[in-house]
């Protein structure tokens, strides 16, 4: 009984999924309503799958896009994490350096990460630097606020009992203030990831010559519909892969939680 | 005082009958164009001229930053006729059933690659050193097949370069921050960098030998219901060619304010090269090149069939449309046909 309870929910998963492929499939090869011109048929996209996977699209073939892309998000989102975690517990933990950093985050933070894409041209070029910069911008930000609210969330008489202790500065950080703030690093780290993918397409505007983004970008000059389709389904698959890949690297760090 | 007031009351009645009815005569057309380009500018004289209204027509004119949104666009039917580029002009064939009813210009010596001052020399004396360089251009433009054109004079292939797609702003941008050497660009923009970066042309598509032509199309199904607004729509634009061309400082005049009006500062020289590089066709040279000998193809159809398989190449489309089935002189012919219009046509006044 308990078994198909906890089934119940994948299987709903699986059923919106040949749902939405039944409709599309209804409405766009056996009743025509949506005309191919504005959204492709299943075979279409199958078609455009083949071609990027044998014989390659945009430059390169599908994996060689897929290992591209996943090469700057994880680049952005390393370099995020770096300075946005460390960032953000920092501000947390001192009053003084919150009040330091937080009027130039500020300001720096409304900032659409699409609009450093002409300055990121001119600091580094058109190479893959520029396009790790522009995922940055997009990753820092929930890096910086969620590691700076998972400080402030922590028990105020957990960081009594550890003053009172005279525990160590650095065992404190250790075994206080990173445990403590965790569950909302992780909330922020996912977010990242999420703006990593999301800014993706934008960042490959900069002259790439691989990537999901490209793919997209050039399928829309295309005006290709079903390698669109591919494309998204791609980032989509990609990005939920890394999500999953997060996810377990989660439940490692906080196994208290996972129970 | 009575009387004033309904000799007024009649003059107002009869001033808006008149409007109304005049209004009643003239068809609306939906043109559809890129600012600031050489090919766009007959339909800015022909407007200023008002040529649209001597035939009946009242033209509502739409502009786009390039010929894929333009194409796209054509989708919803929010433009009938217009003209772009070759390349956007196929694939609107390909994907949006869009009919090539004419060329707009020859701009094979207008799309070309561009290298920065200090190379230019280095890249024209060995060509060879292209290979292994950068190239920035726009993806499956006109300026990216006469890039491959002049590639493949120099006996490079495309994979001997590394291609970076990004739009022309950001390609001018790119070259004058010192991040690009070679570019893929066309005029007027060739001409900016030139005047603005110094940058020099080393590589046009007629160098190469590529036919780069400007197309002026239409919606199938507008053209289907309306072939003789198309037809007039034609006739417009090769009247206002003919005038553009004989009325060159005029012309010159206009092409200024027109350019500036799509952001576009260039020199007068750089204006003149316009008209004498890039050849204009009226209704007996558009007749000639699209004439089709029995059973085979007329000139556009050869260049055309070339430009198809170049974005074959590139992966566009599985196989390109054949010539012959979205290229029709069908409207020029309807001119030829019609002994008013085509004395309209031929005016160069």
């Amino acid at each position: 009984m308990r078994a198909s309870k906890a089934r119940r929910p994948a299987w709903a998963g699986v059923l919106t999924f040949v749902v939405l492929a039944a409709a599309w499939y209804a409405l766009t090869t056996l009743t025509h309503t949506i005309s191919p011109g504005r959204f492709p048929a299943p075979g279409e996209t199958w078609d455009a799958l083949r071609q990027i996977t044998v014989t390659g699209y945009a430059d390169a073939r599908l994996y060689q896009h897929i290992l591209h892309s996943v090469k700057l998000v994880l680049f952005g989102f390393a370099a995020a994490t770096i300075v946005g975690v460390p960032l953000g517990l920092a501000m947390g933990a001192s009053r003084a350096f919150e009040a330091f950093i937080n009027p130039s985050f500020l300001l720096i933070r409304p900032i659409p990460p699409l609009a450093w894409i002409p300055l990121a041209i001119v600091w580094l070029g058109l190479g893959d630097a520029a396009k790790v910069l522009i995922i940055w911008f997009a990753a820092f930000v929930p890096a910086v606020i969620n590691s700076y609210s998972g400080v402030r969330a922590i028990e105020p008489h957990l960081v009594e009992a550890a003053r009172t202790l005279g525990v160590p500065r650095a065992m404190f950080v250790r075994e206080v203030l990173i445990p403590g703030a965790m569950p909302m690093i992780f909330t922020g780290l996912r977010l990242s990831l999420q703006a990593c993918w999301t800014t993706l397409v934008a960042g490959e505007l900069i002259g790439a010559i691989a990537g999901l983004g490209h793919v997209l970008y050039q399928a829309s000059l295309d005006i290709f519909p079903a390698m669109i389709v591919v494309g998204m389904a791609a980032v989509a698959v990609t990005g939920a892969a890394m999500t999953a890949l997060l996810g377990a690297v989660e439940r490692r760090a906080m196994p208290w939680r996972a129970r | 005082m009575k009387r004033h007031f309904a000799a007024l009351a009649a003059g107002i009645t009869l001033g808006l009958a008149t409007t109304a009815a005049s209004a009643q005569q003239l068809t609306e057309i939906k043109i559809s164009y890129q600012p600031a380009v050489y090919w766009a500018l007959p339909f800015y004289a022909a407007a200023e001229k008002g040529w649209y209204a001597d035939l009946g027509l009242k033209p509502v004119f739409s502009t786009f930053p390039a010929g894929v949104p333009q194409i796209a666009a054509s989708a919803s039917k929010s433009w009938d006729v217009g003209a772009l580029g070759s390349v956007p002009a196929t694939l609107g064939a390909a994907r949006y059933n869009l009919l090539m009813i004419g060329i707009s210009n020859d701009e094979s010596d207008g799309n070309a690659i561009v290298a920065t001052a200090k190379t230019a020399a280095g890249f024209e004396k060995n060509p060879g050193s292209v290979k292994g360089q950068t190239i920035v251009l726009t993806a499956n433009s006109t300026g990216d097949y006469a890039v491959q054109s002049c590639l493949a004079k120099w006996g490079l292939k495309k994979a001997d370069v590394t291609m970076k797609s990004m739009g022309q702003a950001e390609i001018m941008s790119a070259m004058s921050s010192g991040n690009a050497d070679l570019a893929g660009l066309w005029a007027p923009n060739t001409y900016t960098m030139e005047e603005k970066a110094g940058a020099k042309q080393i590589c046009s598509g007629k160098d190469a030998g590529a036919a780069v032509p400007g197309a002026i199309v239409a919606r199938a199904d507008y053209a289907k219901e309306n072939p003789q607004n198309v037809a007039k729509f034609l006739a417009v634009y090769l009247r206002a060619w003919n005038w553009l061309n004989a009325h060159q400082p005029e012309a010159i005049a206009m092409m200024k304010k027109f350019y500036e009006q799509g952001g576009v500062t260039i020199s007068e020289a750089s204006m003149k090269k316009e008209f004498s590089t890039r050849p204009t066709y009226d209704l007996a040279g558009q007749l000639r090149i699209m004439r089709r000998p029995p059973g085979g193809a007329s000139e556009v159809d050869g260049w055309f069939t070339k430009i198809g398989a170049f974005m074959q190449a590139n992966g566009t489309f599985p196989e390109a449309p054949a010539a012959s089935k979205f290229i029709t002189d069908e409207y020029m012919k309807m001119i030829d046909a019609d002994p008013k219009l085509k004395e309209f046509a031929n005016r160069s006044n």
